[in-house]
């Protein structure tokens, strides 16, 4: 074995190499040029440098090190317990914030100007220099007059007799705000990029899995490395959906499928949560349809344990496979919407037929048009048999505690199933249908505007693909025509996303209607790529505050902050603030000692059907409207 | 006081005879300087931009340097002194270090059977100064005294550095030699 001075030895024996020999007749050659054959160095500038010889054997250890530190702009102290001295250097005052004359070092002038929160910790490390004769490397703050903190690394040493005795200490210190301050920037702008690209976009703020979003990411990425396939899976419980009022709730239920399928999970694949009831997973690899059978194999029948509640589950899959070529079987460029699509269709045959797994027929898949031609269908016999229908969910005034706005969502109403609108909607607008599907909801809150109270508003949401459409734009003007309802009553939420690239016919979209009475709003703003320009360029009267912000406000400090900037921001532009995804009273509370304007969540009310609206005596569960918030919370 | 753009550096004026000598003290001492800078930086190519300068400012001074008792100590001290400013700067601008190659170069420390390489290599694992501590008193013949005065540090700090470095450079030849049984 060959010990550490056996090899440092052979390593200073290696004779020089013809390489090396060759680089130095190189760069010889070259000092030549520089030095005696041209016009000198230019980088002769090196006067800073001590030219006295580093190794003169009678300087003083003491002496000799702080020369050092002044050569380089170090500040030094040296401190003598035996006669209890504390002397510095005029560096050293400098870095203290005393004056460069100031004559007076000492142990407490030292200890004074160090921050109060780290004053015990610096002179137990000097003393423990001295005790221990091993060095100290601490950075440490230093408050100078005028309350200006700098960070200032010491670095201490021990000075020792002849007979290695200690005799006393010498510390180096620099001042290293600048890299301290340059390293602090670097690891918020570290975590900010984390935060906004990761946590906010792309995941489902009850199950903590990827979203539709994320997932279309994830599929995309995958699809163009090799071959996979998707697995859209429908989870229900088993006797009816978990609800608040019952043993278990829906979050609850949720959560629990969400873990499970977490551990289902192999390393390259992903999982998401894409609505109600409705995950999906991306299965990579050649053996993916093998797994997709596991997964449902795994599921099937299976019981879980739901707060304290055993809960039986059904599951249904549709899968559909892609391969690494970014083409379908039939050559044309494969869309993610489109494999969903494909996945969605082999799910429904699956649940109508009662078999556990529908697989897309890869011969079916490439035909014309391919069942994509069933959604399409799909889409369009809703609208034509009046399969859908719409939700409302209240909104709280929070000065006061009354409902005065609805937000209506839209379901599909497909067999025994209610599809969600992040679903049917994408589908709507990967096919180009989603105009209709829009001017079907507007055409609907207009008719009930007529017959709800006067001062009941309603908000409704557009599509990406309508806003901007003059022939959507037509159609509602028409239909707000007097004598119709009051325009002022119906609020149009917007998506921040929905105008990147879009603000000419997004801002006379809206100038139009704005005209009218109608208002706009921003929904889940600070969730998109959206721009601060946008609410000072476009007349918004409402920010909807994303919910990934508002539900976890309160174990997090940075969505606290978040908020907070967001409603200072909106009082200062005169728009109303409202806070999506309120589920507690806590919650309730603090927004609205905040000053946000209006509250939506589980706290306020959940979605009912529109009928509910119309006939509260009937339905039982009267919306909130003149209630005080106590009331309110009771129902909710 | 800043330098005086018109005056030549003194070596200049140097005679042939001096000129000779400083380039035989580039000669002999280039290969130790550069392998002090590789140790010291993990990009090589500051580091030998750095060696080639810390060597080139001692010619500059050639007439006082010459005079020291190991014109090497006066370079090395110099070499140090520039890559502490080179890294200041770094650090000001954006909080960042030099290049780190060490993943990439320790990929090929099993397969280089240069022995110049293998030491570099060892010399990266350790801190800075413990690496330096080694280099001058067991490479490059310094007294534990001459190498705390090269370093800027107190005799006793010395000493840690260097046991601490030879302890850490015993641990990885051991655990090279339990990997290689």
């Amino acid at each position: 074995m060959m010990n550490v001075d056996e090899l440092l030895r052979r390593t200073a024996e290696v004779p020089v190499t013809r390489f090396d020999e060759a680089v130095i007749r190189r760069n010889l050659g070259r000092v030549h040029t520089l030095m005696w054959s041209g016009p000198g160095s230019s980088a002769a500038a090196e006067d800073e440098l001590s030219l006295d010889d580093p190794l003169r054997p009678d300087e003083d250890e003491a002496d000799r090190i702080a020369r050092a530190g002044q050569l380089i702009g170090m500040g030094t102290f040296t401190w003598s317990p035996a006669l209890g001295r504390l002397a510095w250097s005029p560096k050293m005052s400098e870095i203290l914030g005393y004056h460069q004359g100031f004559a007076n070092s000492s142990r407490a002038a030292l200890v004074e100007r160090i921050h109060p929160a780290d004053r015990d910790a610096f002179w137990a490390a000097v003393e423990e220099t001295f005790e221990s004769c091993n060095l100290q490397d601490i950075v440490m703050r230093v408050v100078r007059p005028q309350s200006a903190t700098r960070y200032v690394r010491f670095y201490m040493q021990v000075l020792t007799h002849e007979g290695g005795a200690p005799r006393g200490v010498i510390a180096t210190a620099q001042d290293v705000s600048d890299k301290v301050f340059a390293e602090k920037e670097a690891e918020r702008l570290k975590q900010r990029c984390e935060t906004i690209l990761t946590r906010l976009e792309e995941h489902d703020p009850v199950t903590t899995l990827l979203n539709w979003r994320g997932f279309d990411n994830e599929v995309d990425r995958a699809r163009r490395i090799g071959p996979g396939a998707v697995l859209l899976l429908r989870i229900e419980a088993v006797g009816g959906r978990p609800d608040q009022d019952g043993p278990v709730s829906w979050e609850e239920f949720m959560r629990v499928v969400a873990d499970f399928l977490r551990r289902l999970k192999q390393v390259g694949d992903e999982v998401a949560c894409l609505g109600e009831n409705e995950f999906a997973f991306l299965l990579c690899g050649p053996e993916a349809e093998a797994k997709a059978h596991a997964v449902i194999a795994d599921l099937d029948d299976r019981n879980f344990l739901a707060g304290g509640h055993r809960v039986q589950i059904s599951v249904h899959g549709g899968l559909v496979a892609f391969d690494g070529s970014r083409r379908d079987r039939a050559g044309r460029e494969e869309s993610v919407g489109g494999l969903l699509i494909d996945a969605d269709v082999a799910l429904y045959e699956a649940r109508r037929s009662g078999r556990p797994l529908g697989v897309v027929d890869p011969a079916v898949q490439a035909a014309p048009g391919g069942r994509q031609e069933s959604w399409r269908a799909r889409v369009r016999s809703a609208l034509e048999e009046g399969r859908m229908t719409l939700f409302a969910q209240p909104l709280s005034r929070l000065h006061d505690g009354q409902v005065t706005r609805y937000e209506l969502l839209l379901r599909l109403v497909d067999g025994e199933d209610l599809v969600t609108p992040a679903k049917f909607v994408a589908m709507a607008e990967s096919l180009g249908m989603v105009d209709r599907v829009d001017l079907w909801v507007i055409k609907e809150a207009v008719k009930l505007l007529a017959h709800l109270d006067a001062g009941i508003r309603l908000q409704v949401n557009l599509s990406a693909r309508s806003l901007g459409d003059p022939a959507l734009l037509a159609a509602i003007e028409k239909l707000l025509e007097p004598p119709s309802v009051d325009a002022s009553r119906l609020t149009f939420e917007i998506t921040e996303t929905a105008m990147i690239g879009n603000t000419a016919d997004t801002r006379h979209f809206v100038d139009r209607l704005r005209a009218l009475g109608c208002q706009f709003a921003l929904d889940d703003f600070g969730s998109g790529y959206g721009s601060l320009i946008n609410l000072k360029s476009l007349p918004f009267d409402i920010l909807k505050i994303d919910g990934e912000f508002v539900h976890d406000s309160m174990e997090n400090k940075t969505s606290r902050a978040m908020i907070e900037a967001i409603v200072h921001m909106c009082k200062g532009l005169g728009i109303l603030s409202q806070a999506e995804f309120v589920e507690d009273k806590q919650l309730l509370t603090w927004l609205a000692d905040l000053g946000v304007d209006f509250a939506q969540g589980y706290a306020v009310g959940r979605p009912r059907p529109v009928e509910e609206l119309l006939a509260p005596e009937q339905s039982g569960t009267a919306p909130a409207e003149g209630k005080p918030r106590g009331e309110l919370h009771q129902s909710a | 006081m800043s330098p005086d753009p018109t005056r030549k550096p003194e070596s200049f004026e140097l005679s042939a005879q001096m000129q000779a000598e400083c380039e035989a003290f580039y000669a002999d001492n280039f290969v130790d300087v550069r392998r002090y800078a590789r140790c010291l930086c993990r990009d090589w190519h500051i580091a030998d931009d750095l060696a080639h300068d810390a060597l080139l400012a001692a010619i500059e001074r050639w007439t006082r340097v010459r005079e020291h008792e190991r014109p090497l100590a006066w370079v090395l001290k110099t070499l140090r002194y520039k890559l502490t400013r080179l890294e200041d700067s770094l650090a000001r601008r954006d909080g960042g270090e030099l290049p780190d190659l060490a993943d990439d170069r320790s990929a090929g420390l099993m397969a280089d059977v240069d022995l110049h390489l293998m030491v570099t290599d060892l010399m990266q694992r350790l801190q800075p100064r413990e690496a330096q501590a080694v280099m001058l008193c067991d490479w490059l013949g310094f007294t534990e005294r001459q190498a705390a005065a090269v370093l800027d540090i107190a005799l006793n700090t010395l000493k840690g550095y260097k046991h601490a470095g030879r302890q850490k450079l015993k641990a990885v030849l051991e655990a090279a030699e339990e990997g290689d049984a």
